[in-house]
Protein backbone atom coordinates (compact mmCIF):
# COMPACT_ATOMS: atom_id res chain seq x y z
CA UNK A 1 0.00 0.00 0.00
CA UNK A 2 2.69 2.42 1.12
CA UNK A 3 4.82 1.82 -1.77
CA UNK A 4 2.02 2.01 -4.39
CA UNK A 5 1.23 5.88 -2.84
CA UNK A 6 5.13 6.44 -3.09
CA UNK A 7 5.15 5.22 -6.87
CA UNK A 8 1.64 6.86 -7.86
CA UNK A 9 3.01 10.43 -8.21
CA UNK A 10 5.97 8.85 -10.21
CA UNK A 11 4.20 7.04 -12.58
CA UNK A 12 1.94 10.46 -12.67
CA UNK A 13 4.75 12.30 -13.87
CA UNK A 14 5.96 9.74 -16.73
CA UNK A 15 2.56 9.44 -18.06
CA UNK A 16 2.37 13.29 -17.71
CA UNK A 17 6.04 14.10 -19.80
CA UNK A 18 5.25 11.14 -22.25
CA UNK A 19 2.18 12.68 -23.32
CA UNK A 20 4.16 16.02 -23.17
CA UNK A 21 6.54 14.63 -25.65
CA UNK A 22 4.29 12.88 -27.58
CA UNK A 23 2.47 16.61 -28.09
CA UNK A 24 5.99 18.29 -28.69
CA UNK A 25 6.53 15.25 -31.23
CA UNK A 26 3.30 15.73 -33.04
CA UNK A 27 3.98 19.49 -33.09
CA UNK A 28 7.22 18.86 -34.57
CA UNK A 29 6.31 16.55 -37.05
CA UNK A 30 2.93 18.83 -38.15
CA UNK A 31 5.09 21.57 -38.67
CA UNK A 32 7.79 19.16 -40.83
CA UNK A 33 4.30 18.39 -42.62
CA UNK A 34 3.59 21.37 -43.54
CA UNK A 35 7.07 23.05 -44.30
CA UNK A 36 7.10 20.65 -46.93
CA UNK A 37 3.83 21.05 -48.13
CA UNK A 38 4.18 24.72 -48.19
CA UNK A 39 7.68 23.86 -50.14
CA UNK A 40 5.86 21.01 -52.57
CA UNK A 41 2.81 22.10 -53.46
CA UNK A 42 3.02 25.88 -53.47
CA UNK A 43 1.36 28.24 -51.02
CA UNK A 44 -2.26 28.34 -52.34
CA UNK A 45 -2.46 24.07 -51.06
CA UNK A 46 -6.42 23.57 -50.45
CA UNK A 47 -4.94 21.97 -47.67
CA UNK A 48 -3.70 24.95 -46.25
CA UNK A 49 -6.44 26.64 -47.46
CA UNK A 50 -9.03 24.64 -45.58
CA UNK A 51 -6.90 23.98 -42.49
CA UNK A 52 -8.84 24.58 -39.85
CA UNK A 53 -7.09 26.84 -37.57
CA UNK A 54 -5.85 30.13 -38.57
CA UNK A 55 -2.69 30.37 -40.82
CA UNK A 56 -0.45 32.67 -42.50
CA UNK A 57 2.95 32.70 -44.26
CA UNK A 58 5.17 36.04 -44.00
CA UNK A 59 8.45 37.50 -45.21
CA UNK A 60 11.11 38.67 -43.07
CA UNK A 61 9.81 42.43 -43.15
CA UNK A 62 6.70 41.33 -42.18
CA UNK A 63 4.63 41.52 -45.20
CA UNK A 64 2.08 38.59 -45.08
CA UNK A 65 2.06 36.27 -48.70
CA UNK A 66 -0.67 33.86 -47.64
CA UNK A 67 -3.78 34.07 -45.33
CA UNK A 68 -5.44 30.47 -45.12
CA UNK A 69 -9.25 30.45 -44.65
CA UNK A 70 -10.10 30.38 -41.33
CA UNK A 71 -8.00 33.53 -40.25
CA UNK A 72 -9.53 35.24 -42.97
CA UNK A 73 -12.81 34.16 -41.08
CA UNK A 74 -11.55 35.14 -38.04
CA UNK A 75 -10.30 38.63 -38.85
CA UNK A 76 -12.22 39.61 -41.96
CA UNK A 77 -8.99 40.19 -43.11
CA UNK A 78 -9.09 40.22 -46.63
CA UNK A 79 -6.90 37.59 -48.23
CA UNK A 80 -5.14 40.27 -51.24
CA UNK A 81 -5.06 42.81 -49.30
CA UNK A 82 -1.26 44.03 -48.60
CA UNK A 83 -0.78 43.32 -44.58
CA UNK A 84 1.70 43.51 -42.20
CA UNK A 85 1.84 41.70 -39.38
CA UNK A 86 4.13 43.29 -37.17
CA UNK A 87 1.89 46.57 -37.62
CA UNK A 88 0.25 45.81 -34.66
CA UNK A 89 2.27 44.43 -32.02
CA UNK A 90 1.20 45.50 -28.54
CA UNK A 91 2.53 45.46 -24.86
CA UNK A 92 1.29 42.45 -24.24
CA UNK A 93 2.35 40.55 -27.15
CA UNK A 94 5.52 41.67 -27.66
CA UNK A 95 6.53 38.44 -27.68
CA UNK A 96 5.45 37.82 -30.94
CA UNK A 97 8.08 40.21 -32.58
CA UNK A 98 10.51 38.05 -30.82
CA UNK A 99 8.97 35.01 -32.24
CA UNK A 100 8.48 36.45 -35.87
CA UNK A 101 12.15 37.43 -36.02
CA UNK A 102 13.71 34.21 -34.65
CA UNK A 103 11.94 32.57 -37.65
CA UNK A 104 14.64 33.73 -40.23
CA UNK A 105 17.27 32.84 -37.55
CA UNK A 106 16.27 29.50 -38.25
CA UNK A 107 14.77 28.69 -35.05
CA UNK A 108 10.67 27.53 -34.22
CA UNK A 109 9.08 29.44 -31.41
CA UNK A 110 6.22 28.10 -29.56
CA UNK A 111 3.70 30.99 -27.45
CA UNK A 112 1.28 30.52 -25.41
CA UNK A 113 -1.32 32.74 -23.03
CA UNK A 114 -1.12 35.47 -25.74
CA UNK A 115 -3.45 38.36 -25.74
CA UNK A 116 -6.06 38.20 -28.60
CA UNK A 117 -3.32 37.43 -31.23
CA UNK A 118 -5.83 37.81 -34.39
CA UNK A 119 -5.94 41.40 -33.63
CA UNK A 120 -2.50 41.62 -35.46
CA UNK A 121 -4.11 40.73 -38.77
CA UNK A 122 -6.95 43.18 -38.14
CA UNK A 123 -7.40 46.74 -39.79
CA UNK A 124 -9.62 49.62 -37.87
CA UNK A 125 -12.41 49.38 -40.36
CA UNK A 126 -12.89 45.49 -40.33
CA UNK A 127 -15.85 43.74 -38.67
CA UNK A 128 -14.28 40.54 -37.94
CA UNK A 129 -15.27 38.14 -35.38
CA UNK A 130 -13.16 40.42 -32.98
CA UNK A 131 -11.62 39.67 -29.84
CA UNK A 132 -12.04 36.73 -27.60
CA UNK A 133 -11.95 34.39 -30.18
CA UNK A 134 -10.16 32.11 -27.72
CA UNK A 135 -6.93 31.72 -29.53
CA UNK A 136 -3.90 31.82 -26.86
CA UNK A 137 -1.22 29.85 -28.30
CA UNK A 138 0.78 30.20 -31.34
CA UNK A 139 3.57 28.49 -33.22
CA UNK A 140 6.01 30.10 -35.29
CA UNK A 141 7.97 28.09 -37.64
CA UNK A 142 10.81 28.41 -40.74
CA UNK A 143 10.03 27.48 -43.90
CA UNK A 144 13.56 26.74 -45.93
CA UNK A 145 14.49 26.35 -49.21
CA UNK A 146 16.48 23.07 -50.15
CA UNK A 147 20.20 25.13 -49.53
CA UNK A 148 18.71 25.06 -46.33
CA UNK A 149 17.98 29.20 -45.94
CA UNK A 150 14.79 30.35 -44.40
CA UNK A 151 12.92 32.67 -47.11
CA UNK A 152 9.91 32.65 -45.25
CA UNK A 153 8.40 32.34 -41.38
CA UNK A 154 4.53 30.93 -40.92
CA UNK A 155 2.48 30.92 -37.98
CA UNK A 156 -0.19 28.91 -36.76
CA UNK A 157 -2.67 30.15 -33.83
CA UNK A 158 -4.09 27.24 -31.86
CA UNK A 159 -7.06 27.83 -28.84
CA UNK B 1 31.54 113.94 -25.87
CA UNK B 2 31.15 111.53 -23.34
CA UNK B 3 28.95 108.94 -24.18
CA UNK B 4 27.15 106.24 -21.83
CA UNK B 5 25.82 102.55 -22.20
CA UNK B 6 21.44 102.05 -22.66
CA UNK B 7 22.19 100.35 -19.36
CA UNK B 8 23.74 103.18 -17.84
CA UNK B 9 20.86 105.53 -19.17
CA UNK B 10 18.44 102.98 -18.03
CA UNK B 11 19.50 103.53 -14.46
CA UNK B 12 20.16 107.01 -14.85
CA UNK B 13 16.33 107.53 -15.99
CA UNK B 14 14.76 104.56 -14.28
CA UNK B 15 13.60 102.26 -17.21
CA UNK B 16 14.98 99.12 -18.73
CA UNK B 17 17.26 98.93 -21.45
CA UNK B 18 15.45 97.57 -23.64
CA UNK B 19 13.23 100.63 -23.21
CA UNK B 20 16.66 103.12 -23.61
CA UNK B 21 17.41 100.69 -26.67
CA UNK B 22 14.25 100.90 -28.46
CA UNK B 23 14.35 104.84 -28.10
CA UNK B 24 17.50 104.78 -29.89
CA UNK B 25 15.53 102.83 -32.82
CA UNK B 26 13.22 105.08 -32.84
CA UNK B 27 15.72 107.87 -33.16
CA UNK B 28 14.40 109.56 -29.89
CA UNK B 29 17.44 110.47 -28.07
CA UNK B 30 19.30 113.20 -29.68
CA UNK B 31 23.26 112.36 -30.63
CA UNK B 32 22.83 108.68 -30.30
CA UNK B 33 24.81 106.59 -32.30
CA UNK B 34 25.20 103.09 -33.01
CA UNK B 35 28.83 101.33 -33.05
CA UNK B 36 28.66 97.56 -34.19
CA UNK B 37 26.05 96.46 -32.12
CA UNK B 38 26.36 98.73 -29.42
CA UNK B 39 24.35 102.49 -29.07
CA UNK B 40 26.08 105.09 -27.54
CA UNK B 41 24.16 108.22 -25.81
CA UNK B 42 25.50 111.30 -25.63
CA UNK B 43 25.44 112.10 -21.48
CA UNK B 44 23.08 114.50 -20.93
CA UNK B 45 21.04 113.35 -23.24
CA UNK B 46 17.43 114.00 -22.64
CA UNK B 47 14.75 111.66 -21.42
CA UNK B 48 12.04 111.58 -24.39
CA UNK B 49 8.92 112.21 -23.21
CA UNK B 50 6.47 109.50 -21.69
CA UNK B 51 3.63 109.01 -23.63
CA UNK B 52 1.41 107.62 -20.75
CA UNK B 53 -1.17 109.39 -20.23
CA UNK B 54 -2.06 111.35 -16.99
CA UNK B 55 -4.94 110.33 -14.80
CA UNK B 56 -5.74 114.41 -14.40
CA UNK B 57 -6.22 113.93 -18.54
CA UNK B 58 -8.38 111.46 -19.11
CA UNK B 59 -10.43 113.08 -16.35
CA UNK B 60 -10.58 116.63 -18.28
CA UNK B 61 -11.21 114.57 -21.65
CA UNK B 62 -13.90 112.01 -22.35
CA UNK B 63 -12.36 109.16 -23.58
CA UNK B 64 -13.48 107.06 -26.52
CA UNK B 65 -13.55 103.43 -25.67
CA UNK B 66 -10.41 102.06 -27.34
CA UNK B 67 -8.21 104.36 -25.00
CA UNK B 68 -8.82 102.51 -21.84
CA UNK B 69 -7.38 99.25 -19.90
CA UNK B 70 -5.92 97.00 -22.45
CA UNK B 71 -6.19 99.02 -25.43
CA UNK B 72 -4.33 101.54 -24.07
CA UNK B 73 -1.34 99.43 -22.77
CA UNK B 74 -0.74 99.32 -26.65
CA UNK B 75 -0.25 102.63 -26.84
CA UNK B 76 1.80 103.06 -24.18
CA UNK B 77 4.37 101.98 -25.09
CA UNK B 78 6.65 101.10 -22.13
CA UNK B 79 3.72 99.71 -20.38
CA UNK B 80 3.34 97.43 -23.16
CA UNK B 81 7.20 96.54 -23.69
CA UNK B 82 6.51 95.45 -19.66
CA UNK B 83 3.61 93.44 -20.15
CA UNK B 84 5.72 91.55 -23.12
CA UNK B 85 8.78 91.41 -21.22
CA UNK B 86 7.21 89.32 -18.72
CA UNK B 87 4.74 87.09 -21.12
CA UNK B 88 5.08 83.40 -20.63
CA UNK B 89 5.11 82.42 -23.90
CA UNK B 90 7.56 83.34 -27.11
CA UNK B 91 6.94 86.56 -28.66
CA UNK B 92 8.70 89.23 -30.39
CA UNK B 93 8.04 92.64 -31.96
CA UNK B 94 9.30 93.85 -35.08
CA UNK B 95 8.89 97.01 -37.31
CA UNK B 96 6.96 97.56 -40.31
CA UNK B 97 9.90 96.40 -42.69
CA UNK B 98 10.96 93.34 -40.70
CA UNK B 99 13.70 94.44 -38.43
CA UNK B 100 13.51 92.86 -34.98
CA UNK B 101 13.28 95.40 -32.19
CA UNK B 102 12.43 93.33 -29.14
CA UNK B 103 12.45 89.75 -27.71
CA UNK B 104 10.76 89.00 -24.83
CA UNK B 105 12.88 86.55 -21.71
CA UNK B 106 10.44 83.44 -22.89
CA UNK B 107 11.78 84.21 -26.40
CA UNK B 108 15.40 83.88 -25.44
CA UNK B 109 14.78 81.19 -23.45
CA UNK B 110 13.40 79.25 -26.39
CA UNK B 111 16.12 79.67 -28.06
CA UNK B 112 18.77 79.22 -25.25
CA UNK B 113 20.03 82.88 -25.31
CA UNK B 114 21.22 83.23 -21.12
CA UNK B 115 22.59 87.18 -22.07
CA UNK B 116 19.66 88.87 -23.88
CA UNK B 117 21.22 91.13 -26.49
CA UNK B 118 20.01 94.80 -26.69
CA UNK B 119 20.45 94.94 -30.14
CA UNK B 120 18.18 92.71 -32.11
CA UNK B 121 18.24 94.78 -35.65
CA UNK B 122 20.55 92.57 -37.59
CA UNK B 123 17.48 89.91 -37.42
CA UNK B 124 14.95 90.62 -40.58
CA UNK B 125 12.07 88.46 -40.55
CA UNK B 126 10.97 89.28 -44.40
CA UNK B 127 14.90 88.65 -45.08
CA UNK B 128 15.12 85.16 -43.22
CA UNK B 129 15.59 82.77 -45.67
CA UNK B 130 14.40 79.72 -43.93
CA UNK B 131 10.69 81.08 -44.23
CA UNK B 132 9.94 78.90 -46.61
CA UNK B 133 11.37 75.57 -44.92
CA UNK B 134 8.64 76.40 -42.02
CA UNK B 135 6.32 76.83 -44.19
CA UNK B 136 5.43 80.25 -42.65
CA UNK B 137 5.96 82.31 -45.70
CA UNK B 138 2.55 83.01 -46.59
CA UNK B 139 1.66 83.70 -42.62
CA UNK B 140 4.48 86.06 -42.67
CA UNK B 141 3.74 88.16 -45.51
CA UNK B 142 0.05 88.37 -44.36
CA UNK B 143 0.99 89.86 -41.38
CA UNK B 144 3.16 92.26 -42.31
CA UNK B 145 0.16 93.17 -44.97
CA UNK B 146 -1.46 94.39 -41.48
CA UNK B 147 -3.64 91.59 -41.06
CA UNK B 148 -4.01 89.42 -37.89
CA UNK B 149 -3.12 86.06 -39.03
CA UNK B 150 -2.50 82.14 -37.57
CA UNK B 151 -0.35 79.24 -38.16
CA UNK B 152 -1.19 76.06 -36.39
CA UNK B 153 1.18 73.28 -35.18
CA UNK B 154 4.33 74.80 -36.64
CA UNK B 155 7.33 73.26 -36.50
CA UNK B 156 9.72 75.38 -35.44
CA UNK B 157 13.46 74.61 -36.73
CA UNK B 158 14.71 75.29 -32.92
CA UNK B 159 18.17 74.04 -34.14
CA UNK B 160 18.52 76.83 -36.87
CA UNK B 161 17.24 79.46 -34.51
CA UNK B 162 19.33 78.72 -31.25
CA UNK B 163 22.32 78.81 -34.24
CA UNK B 164 20.41 81.89 -35.58
CA UNK B 165 20.73 83.95 -31.97
CA UNK B 166 23.48 82.59 -31.22
CA UNK B 167 22.13 80.25 -28.03
CA UNK B 168 23.60 77.62 -26.38
CA UNK B 169 25.12 75.94 -29.42
CA UNK B 170 24.73 71.75 -28.00
CA UNK B 171 22.70 69.07 -30.28
CA UNK B 172 19.26 69.44 -28.88
CA UNK B 173 17.31 66.26 -28.66
CA UNK B 174 13.97 68.03 -28.79
CA UNK B 175 11.64 68.58 -31.21
CA UNK B 176 9.08 72.08 -30.92
CA UNK B 177 5.34 72.73 -32.56
CA UNK B 178 3.81 75.91 -32.07
CA UNK B 179 0.57 77.63 -32.76
CA UNK B 180 2.00 80.75 -34.04
CA UNK B 181 -0.16 84.59 -34.28
CA UNK B 182 0.96 87.42 -35.57
CA UNK B 183 -1.07 90.69 -35.33
CA UNK B 184 -0.23 94.48 -36.23
CA UNK B 185 0.23 97.57 -34.08
CA UNK B 186 -1.02 100.50 -35.76
CA UNK B 187 0.61 104.00 -34.64
CA UNK B 188 -1.55 107.08 -34.01
CA UNK B 189 -1.52 108.11 -37.62
CA UNK B 190 -3.06 104.42 -38.72
CA UNK B 191 0.03 103.52 -40.43
CA UNK B 192 1.36 100.06 -39.09
CA UNK B 193 4.02 100.12 -36.68
CA UNK B 194 5.21 96.83 -35.43
CA UNK B 195 4.11 93.29 -35.56
CA UNK B 196 3.75 91.16 -32.78
CA UNK B 197 4.27 87.85 -33.28
CA UNK B 198 3.52 85.00 -30.44
CA UNK B 199 4.37 81.17 -29.82
CA UNK B 200 2.34 78.81 -28.01
CA UNK B 201 3.84 75.19 -28.10
CA UNK B 202 1.25 72.99 -29.15
CA UNK B 203 3.50 69.90 -29.17
CA UNK B 204 6.67 69.08 -27.34
CA UNK B 205 9.31 66.42 -27.65
CA UNK B 206 12.54 65.48 -25.72
CA UNK B 207 14.12 62.05 -26.34
CA UNK B 208 16.46 60.50 -28.95
CA UNK B 209 16.08 61.48 -32.04
CA UNK B 210 14.50 58.77 -33.38
CA UNK B 211 11.61 58.61 -30.84
CA UNK B 212 10.95 61.89 -31.68
CA UNK B 213 10.83 61.10 -35.33
CA UNK B 214 8.15 58.35 -34.16
CA UNK B 215 5.90 60.09 -32.24
CA UNK B 216 5.97 63.46 -34.58
CA UNK B 217 4.98 61.05 -37.46
CA UNK B 218 2.35 58.95 -35.18
CA UNK B 219 0.67 62.50 -33.69
CA UNK B 220 0.68 63.88 -37.53
CA UNK B 221 -0.76 60.92 -38.94
CA UNK B 222 -3.05 59.52 -36.12
CA UNK B 223 -6.08 59.95 -38.21
CA UNK B 224 -4.93 57.42 -40.78
CA UNK B 225 -4.49 53.90 -40.39
CA UNK B 226 -1.50 52.56 -38.26
CA UNK B 227 1.44 51.67 -40.87
CA UNK B 228 4.51 50.15 -39.47
CA UNK B 229 6.17 50.38 -43.09
CA UNK B 230 5.69 54.10 -43.20
CA UNK B 231 6.71 54.48 -39.84
CA UNK B 232 9.95 52.67 -40.44
CA UNK B 233 10.28 54.63 -43.53
CA UNK B 234 10.31 57.85 -41.41
CA UNK B 235 13.00 56.89 -38.75
CA UNK B 236 14.87 54.55 -41.56
CA UNK B 237 15.36 51.86 -39.09
CA UNK B 238 13.84 48.13 -39.14
CA UNK B 239 10.58 47.52 -37.80
CA UNK B 240 11.77 45.13 -35.18
CA UNK B 241 14.79 46.62 -33.93
CA UNK B 242 12.12 50.20 -34.03
CA UNK B 243 9.48 48.67 -31.79
CA UNK B 244 11.49 47.49 -29.24
CA UNK B 245 13.80 50.97 -29.34
CA UNK B 246 10.67 52.78 -29.32
CA UNK B 247 8.87 50.34 -25.84
CA UNK B 248 12.12 50.79 -24.21
CA UNK B 249 11.79 54.35 -24.11
CA UNK B 250 8.06 55.14 -24.02
CA UNK B 251 7.06 52.31 -22.22
CA UNK B 252 4.59 50.96 -25.07
CA UNK B 253 4.81 49.88 -28.66
CA UNK B 254 4.39 52.44 -31.63
CA UNK B 255 0.59 50.69 -32.17
CA UNK B 256 0.17 51.26 -28.40
CA UNK B 257 1.18 54.88 -28.07
CA UNK B 258 -0.97 55.48 -31.57
CA UNK B 259 -4.05 53.72 -29.92
CA UNK B 260 -3.37 56.27 -27.33
CA UNK B 261 -2.74 59.33 -29.63
CA UNK B 262 -6.07 58.31 -31.42
CA UNK B 263 -8.33 57.68 -28.22
CA UNK B 264 -7.16 61.23 -26.16
CA UNK B 265 -8.36 63.18 -29.60
CA UNK B 266 -11.73 61.43 -29.46
CA UNK B 267 -12.16 62.22 -26.05
CA UNK B 268 -11.16 65.45 -26.72
CA UNK B 269 -13.69 65.71 -29.91
CA UNK B 270 -16.20 64.30 -28.13
CA UNK B 271 -16.65 67.30 -25.63
CA UNK B 272 -17.44 69.29 -28.72
CA UNK B 273 -21.18 69.40 -29.12
CA UNK B 274 -21.24 70.95 -32.84
CA UNK B 275 -20.36 67.47 -33.80
CA UNK B 276 -22.43 64.57 -33.93
CA UNK B 277 -21.07 61.23 -32.33
CA UNK B 278 -20.93 59.53 -35.63
CA UNK B 279 -18.67 62.98 -36.48
CA UNK B 280 -16.72 62.85 -33.98
CA UNK B 281 -15.97 58.83 -35.44
CA UNK B 282 -15.51 60.63 -38.94
CA UNK B 283 -13.34 63.09 -37.29
CA UNK B 284 -10.63 60.85 -36.09
CA UNK B 285 -10.78 58.18 -38.87
CA UNK B 286 -12.48 55.68 -36.89
CA UNK B 287 -14.86 53.65 -38.52
CA UNK B 288 -18.15 52.78 -36.75
CA UNK B 289 -18.70 49.71 -36.77
CA UNK B 290 -14.97 48.46 -36.91
CA UNK B 291 -12.83 47.11 -34.60
CA UNK B 292 -10.71 50.02 -33.18
CA UNK B 293 -14.35 51.91 -32.45
CA UNK B 294 -14.96 48.60 -30.45
CA UNK B 295 -12.20 49.01 -28.54
CA UNK B 296 -12.58 52.76 -27.69
CA UNK B 297 -15.73 51.84 -26.45
CA UNK B 298 -14.46 49.67 -24.14
CA UNK B 299 -11.44 51.65 -22.93
CA UNK B 300 -14.13 54.49 -22.48
CA UNK B 301 -16.00 52.59 -20.43
CA UNK B 302 -19.11 53.73 -20.83
CA UNK B 303 -20.69 55.02 -24.67
CA UNK B 304 -19.72 58.28 -26.18
CA UNK B 305 -23.30 59.77 -25.63
CA UNK B 306 -22.58 58.85 -22.10
CA UNK B 307 -19.31 60.12 -22.03
CA UNK B 308 -20.26 63.71 -23.78
CA UNK B 309 -22.99 64.19 -21.23
CA UNK B 310 -20.55 63.66 -18.21
CA UNK B 311 -18.58 66.13 -19.80
CA UNK B 312 -21.34 68.68 -20.29
CA UNK B 313 -22.17 68.69 -16.95
CA UNK B 314 -18.78 68.78 -15.50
Amino acid sequence: MGKKSKEQPVEELMKMLKSLYKKENIQSQMIKKFQKLICNDGLYSTILNDFPYPMVVFEENGDLVFVNNALSTETGLDKVCKHNMLNRITDENLRILDATENVFLGKTTFLSGLSEPLELFMSDGIRGKTSSSGYREAVFFPISEENGQTVLGAVIFIK
Amino acid sequence: MGYMTVKEVGEQWGVGARAVALYCTEGRIEGAVKKGNIWLIPKGAVKPEDRRRKKDDCQEHEQPPESTGLFQAFHNKELFFDIVKHFPHPMHICASDGTMLFANDAFYQFVKVSQPKEDLSKHNVLRDPGLEGWGIKEFVQRAYQGEVVNAYDVKVPIQEMVNKFGGDNDMLSESLFHNMTAFPIYNESHQLAYIVTVFVISRYYQDREEIIRGKEYIDSHWKEEFDIDQLAEAVHMSRYHYTRLFKQHTGMTPYNYYQEVKFAKFKELLCDNSLSITGVFDECGIDYSGSLAKKLKQKLGMTPSQYRRMKTKE
